[in-house]
């Protein structure tokens, strides 16, 4: 059997993201966490949602599946349910997961099958030109809305942590060695696991920047066994925490 | 012979449990059973009645009158005192205060099972009571009494015996024997199943293997017994319709033979499920059950209104077939179509039966099923976990390269040869009741049971069809049909003439369709329909 590499896991397909995309760097780092647990790509079935990072999908050599808006999960579920044996990957955006597939983001954590779902969060809509998101900061101004958001922006991470999902992490697209690490212990943990994924959408949102993320996000620091201290971190920081927030032990 | 027993009482008080036993007991005995259960959408309380019609040869529908009416409780009594006709036995619990006749009787249900064991067993007493009327040997209803409260522990069966013999003893004066059914009749092999067990059962003999659900009368059964027979993990419930449908369908992309049961509300949240199934070639058969709409409309009572929404299907030019069983034999032949229809085509499939069909209970001779062909046309599907051949899947138009593409041809050639994948008719699309050609009565689902007993009433003049496939509609194969009868009555268990404006859109002889309504919750009579024909028949 050939040496499997990043490269394996590529469809060749040239992605039809902006250049600077922050799920350039989410692609990449699936590819590389596959490659280095040496998963063949017949073993591997990824479900994505629909928006920009819903494409993914389709550009890793894989089974994949581009589902439907917020459904990236039960579909991954099902496929998990019926072949153990594969390695399922669910993968979408933060409208997809928090707005119109909240519901199935708390449910699939709490049935807890051996998924692993990955957000790529940028605070917006990029495929219909910039609304806000589930995410959106309070006072937020998207482009295509007219107002700053005057909702509360969720904190996915202390909302997985509440599901009692086994697996919580986030990272930074633009930190591509971290992100890969994650990702990789994500697929190897057994259980659901949970990546949120910071991810720039260089076009329309001038806020939450690779130097945003840079100046923002702050190592997590707290003991990641302790689910208490998972709370409590993630939300003094309002989310903004990198690395693996909790793991069941 | 033909007879209905009424049970009419009080939710939760045992009339239905009761109602289970006695059907099953006269199935046991021989006779042709259909036993059609009325219940409130509340846990206790409300109106409830089960009737049961017995006769010697296969009964599929209600009667207009009940020739015994066994009532406790005002709940009952209020509803029902009006279903009774000149020739109707009344058996009344005392408490009601009916004044005595030839005809009604009073008698103390609750007050003896008071004495013989508790005030819950009433309507065992009545049980008895019945029991004693029609005939039945003690023993005949000891056995399925024994095994209906098995589960209540040696201490609950004793006393409800002890109610039992109370109501045998109650009134010995009364006696409405039944005719012996007859000696074939009686060996025959036969089952007593209500429709939802039927999709259960055949969904298991097809190969079944994942099903998600959330709980929805009248589907709720389907769900329930698929997960006491499936391993555990292959029956989910899920925390929407939404997610049911999309878990169904990663099943079946990864090779399950998956089925998901809801009912109209239900299959309003999975149409968007059931387009992506379509887009992406995902076989599924979505069972409906359906039952009073629009909205949560009378979630416990009978009608046939989702006609519209499974022929449309979804947004967009969702092609997927609609089988339509009328009755439970065609549950046991048509799902396994339905499951290879599936496969065959790629695509999902909706099943569309009704409340009526899934919750009344039938005897009926046992159908077997062959599941060769749906595992011949699963053969070859590629799945995940095979080497070499990973591919791509979306709700997206894909081009030829695999990857979505908004490129016009590519669309249209590739959404055409979409669309080619499902002929254009598929086989045994209707059943037909050949009786004569001055009028053709046309149904669907439960509604059959009472077209069949109303036609046989005019014999060599009325025949009757009911279409199995609603799409794609069998137009050619009815057209042929059609142009041998004069008129056609049509019977649509809804408002607004789903089924009549489905037949107008295919045939041009409109001024030949007649059309009778109905949607209070209650399913068409068979002496209604034979009301209705004769009406059409002197109107020529």
């Amino acid at each position: 059997m050939t040496e499997l590499s990043r490269k394996s896991y590529d469809r060749g397909h040239q992605p039809t993201w902006c250049t600077g995309c922050g799920d350039y760097g989410v692609l990449r780092a699936v590819q590389e966490a596959l490659a280095a647990l040496a998963i063949p790509p017949h073993l591997v079935a990824a479900v994505s949602g629909i928006g920009c990072s819903g494409r993914i999908s389709g550009y890793l050599n894989a089974y994949t599946f581009h589902s439907a808006h917020g459904r990236a999960l039960p579909v991954a579920e099902g496929i998990k349910r019926h072949n153990p044996e594969l390695t399922v990957l669910a993968l979408g955006g933060d409208g997809d997961g928090f707005a119109i597939g909240l519901g199935h983001t708390l449910h699939a954590a709490r049935r807890n099958q051996d998924i692993t779902y990955i957000t790529m969060t940028n605070y917006l809509y990029g495929l219909t030109k910039g609304q806000l998101s589930p995410v959106s900061p309070q006072g937020f101004k998207a482009r295509g809305t007219p107002h700053p958001s005057s909702h509360a922006g969720l904190n996915q991470a202390l909302l997985l942590l509440a599901t009692g999902a086994g697996f919580v992490a986030q990272a930074s697209s633009g930190r591509l060695l971290e992100l890969i690490e994650l990702i990789r212990q994500g697929i190897a943990y057994p259980g659901f696991a949970y990546i949120n994924v910071f991810s720039p959408c260089v076009t329309f949102n001038q806020v939450h920047t690779y130097a945003w993320a840079n100046e923002n996000l702050h190592t997590a620091t707290h003991d990641s066994t302790d689910l208490t201290a998972a709370m409590v971190r993630v939300n003094e920081s309002q989310g903004l925490l990198t690395g693996v927030l909790y793991r069941k032990q | 012979m033909h007879y209905c027993i009424k049970l009419s009482g009080t939710q939760g008080d045992g009339v239905d449990t009761v109602g289970e036993i006695l059907a099953l007991a006269l199935h046991a005995a021989g006779y042709w059973v259909y036993a059609y259960r009325n219940f409130s959408s509340r846990i206790r309380g409300g109106y409830s009645s089960h009737e049961i019609v017995i006769a010697d040869s296969p009964v599929r529908a209600k009667k207009q009158h009940p020739d015994v009416l066994v009532c406790i409780g005002e709940d009952g009594w209020s509803r029902d005192a009006q279903t009774v006709s000149d020739s109707s036995l009344v058996l009344a619990d005392t408490s009601l205060h009916l004044a005595a006749s030839a005809q009604c009787f009073s008698l103390p249900f609750t007050d003896t099972a008071r004495a013989a064991s508790q005030v819950q067993h009433k309507w065992i007493v009545a049980l008895g009571a019945v029991g004693a009327l029609l005939g039945l040997a003690e023993s005949e209803l000891e056995v399925p009494v024994a095994a209906a409260l098995a589960h209540k522990g040696e201490g609950i069966i004793a006393g409800n015996l002890r109610a039992l013999k109370a109501g045998y003893a109650l009134a010995p004066h009364l006696v409405l024997p039944l005719p012996p059914p007859s000696q074939g009749t009686r060996l025959e092999a036969r089952r007593l199943v209500s429709g939802g067990q039927a999709v259960a059962e055949a969904a298991l003999a097809c190969g079944c293997d994942f099903t998600a659900g959330y709980p929805i009368s009248p589907a709720t059964g389907v769900f329930e017994h698929l997960a006491r027979h499936l391993p555990v993990g292959r029956a989910v419930q899920t925390e929407d319709e939404i997610a049911a449908v999309d878990m169904a369908i990663g099943a079946s992309y990864a090779g399950a033979t998956a089925l998901v049961a809801t009912s109209g509300p239900g299959l309003s949240l999975m149409i968007e499920g059931i387009g992506l199934a379509f887009a992406t070639k995902t076989p599924l058969v979505i069972v409906n059950g359906q039952r009073s709409g629009p909205s949560t409309g009378m979630p416990t009572k009978h009608e046939q209104s989702d006609l519209a929404l499974a022929l449309a299907g979804g947004h967009g030019d969702v092609s997927a077939p609609v089988f339509c069983p009328s009755s439970v034999e065609e549950i046991y032949t048509d799902l396994p179509s339905a499951f290879h229809a599936a496969e065959l085509y790629r695509t999902p499939v909706i099943f569309l039966t009704d409340l009526g069909l899934m919750l009344a209970r039938a005897s009926m001779h046992p159908v077997t099923i062959d599941a060769t062909p749906i595992r011949n046309a699963k053969e070859g599907r590629v799945i995940p976990g095979i080497s070499g051949k990973m591919f791509h899947v979306s709700g997206n138009q894909l081009g030829s390269t695999g990857l979505p593409t908004e490129m016009p041809a590519q669309r249209q050639a590739q959404f055409s040869a979409r669309l080619k994948m499902i002929p254009s008719e598929l086989l045994s699309s209707f059943t037909y009741i050949e009786g004569g050609e001055e009028l053709l009565v046309i149904a669907i689902g439960s509604t059959r049971g009472a077209v069949e007993a109303a036609v046989a009433n005019f014999p060599g003049r009325v025949s009757a069809v009911f279409p199995r496939v609603l799409k794609p509609f069998p137009t050619k194969a009815l057209a042929a049909l059609l142009t041998r009868h004069k008129k056609y009555l049509i019977l649509d268990a809804n408002a607004t003439g789903q089924l009549l404006q489905i037949f107008r859109s295919h045939f041009a002889c409109h001024e030949r369709f007649v059309s009778r309504f109905r949607y209070d919750g209650e399913p068409f009579m068979p002496a209604e329909v034979a009301k209705y024909i004769a009406e059409v028949l002197a109107n020529d």
